[in-house]
């Protein structure tokens, strides 16, 4: 009876200890910031960004002059 | 359809992350890159825009098998019809069908679709862009995604904006292209078609009309002379559009281009060149490709040009109940003008149409009690 009841205690402390100490790859990789999602569902950095991009790409066409007619 | 401003067509709606099915995804999962590194450039490194092409079974496909098992057979990926009819027309010359292959991959084939341009973005032939922030489209809006494609002939004639001519009905009746074209149709079924024609879950009008043939049905008598004749089309269709001489080529930047001579809007009735449809008569449009549409990449590249004619099987999305040519038997019953005859066709092209222009006799008489 004994023995029983600090095994049912050694398990219970296990049990608690794992599920709050336990640091799983998706638990450390929700804690990093995701740079993706942060980044495109921020209107203005995109502004910003998109803005630098047609900049540098001032003077390069975007396609061809010489298209006529429907597609 | 309106363009997108560059920074929307990257913009996440941030609901995404709320998404039951597809929010505890990670964006690098399906586009790679790094999620971890803050510089965007850097961060950018390896991203693939379009994980979905065209391949989608290490993306879409890890969930989605049993689509992304027939995916490949889809014509919207495959685009497999173009690649069979240039094919049939190519000169087979290795070295010049090489050219040709080359030509039609770069220019033909950069009109497929895939999982992500249907569902998730603008399709990539017309500058792509996110739907509504990334967000998953269960039904793909159809005049950001269908029409934007099929815009010049099939859009067109369906929303009505082809001067002088009404929409289709089904349009007027609030119908978008998937209530016809189901989603098992644009998936692909296994099968490698020669055309859309021979998809066996394609739409048909008996498919929601089949009440057409019943006794009590309005116009029975006339539905019924003409069933396994004429196509639906060949009465219940306006005129549309032909287009005529698409030549492509790289300009001296190496950018892509093409051009085509003015199209016309016509009806046309000729011959049924597909065996795969019991009807006899059917209307016909005129394709944009000449022989020398690709003379800018192999000369003589489409040397077998008459295997194949140059006026196909159509069927317009201009559809109305009452025409000029069903509102009387006389308004087709000796109407030459409504049908392809040889005058119609330029004689460099007529070998080529012989099986698809109709013969004089051929033609339904007029009848006396109209």
């Amino acid at each position: 009876m004994r023995l029983m009841k600090v095994v049912i205690c050694f398990v219970l402390v296990f049990t608690v200890s794992f599920f709050s100490f336990y640091n799983s790859p998706v638990a450390r990789s929700a804690e990093k910031e995701n740079h993706c999602f942060t980044c495109h569902t921020n209107a203005r950095k995109l502004i910003k960004i998109t803005r630098e991009i047609a900049k540098a790409n001032k003077d390069k066409p975007g396609g061809s002059a010489e298209t006529e007619g429907e597609g | 359809m309106e363009p997108l401003a560059p920074h929307e067509k990257i913009f996440v709606d941030s609901e995404i992350a709320e998404d039951e099915n597809h929010g505890e995804i990670g964006c690098d999962e399906c586009h790679g890159g790094d999620p971890n590194e803050p510089d965007w450039k850097k961060a950018h490194k390896g991203v693939v825009k379009d994980p979905s092409y065209p391949d989608a079974s290490e993306s879409c496909g890890i969930c989605h098998e049993s689509i992304a098992e027939n995916y490949k057979t889809s014509l919207h990926v495959s685009l497999s019809p173009i690649k069979k009819m240039i094919d049939i027309r190519a000169n087979q010359d290795k070295s010049v069908h090489k050219k040709v292959d080359a030509a039609r991959e770069g220019h033909c084939l950069s009109c497929h679709s895939s999982c992500g341009q249907c569902h998730i973005s603008r399709p990539e032939s017309v500058e792509g862009g996110l739907l509504d922030g990334h967000l998953f489209q269960k039904r793909p809006p159809m005049q950001q995604v269908c029409t934007a494609c099929h815009g010049s002939r099939i859009g067109k004639e369906y929303l009505g904006e082809n001067k002088g001519f009404k929409p289709d009905i089904h349009k007027e009746k609030y119908f978008k292209c998937n209530k016809c074209h189901t989603a098992d149709e644009m998936h692909g079924d296994g099968n490698d078609y020669a055309n859309r024609y021979q998809m066996e879950n394609g739409p048909k009008c008996l498919d929601c009309h089949e009440a057409i043939y019943d006794v009590q049905a309005e116009n029975a008598k006339n539905h019924w002379v003409h069933k396994d004749q004429v196509s639906c089309n060949v009465c219940h269709s306006q005129p549309y559009k032909n287009c005529y001489g698409c030549h492509f080529g790289k300009d001296k930047q190496g950018f892509k281009f093409f051009k085509t001579q003015e199209a016309d809007m016509q009806f046309k009735i000729g011959l049924n060149p597909l065996m795969s449809k019991p009807e006899k008569f059917v209307t016909v449009r005129h394709i944009p490709v000449d022989q020398n549409s690709f003379k800018l990449y192999a000369k003589n590249g489409l040397s077998n040009f008459d295997r194949l004619p140059t006026w196909k099987l159509t069927t317009p999305h201009n559809i109305r109940r009452q025409t000029p040519q069903n509102k009387t038997c006389n308004g087709c019953h000796g109407n030459k003008d409504l049908f392809l005859l040889k005058k119609d066709v330029k004689k460099e092209y007529l070998e080529a149409n012989k099986n698809v222009i109709v013969p004089i006799d051929f033609i339904p008489e007029e009848r006396r009690s109209d």
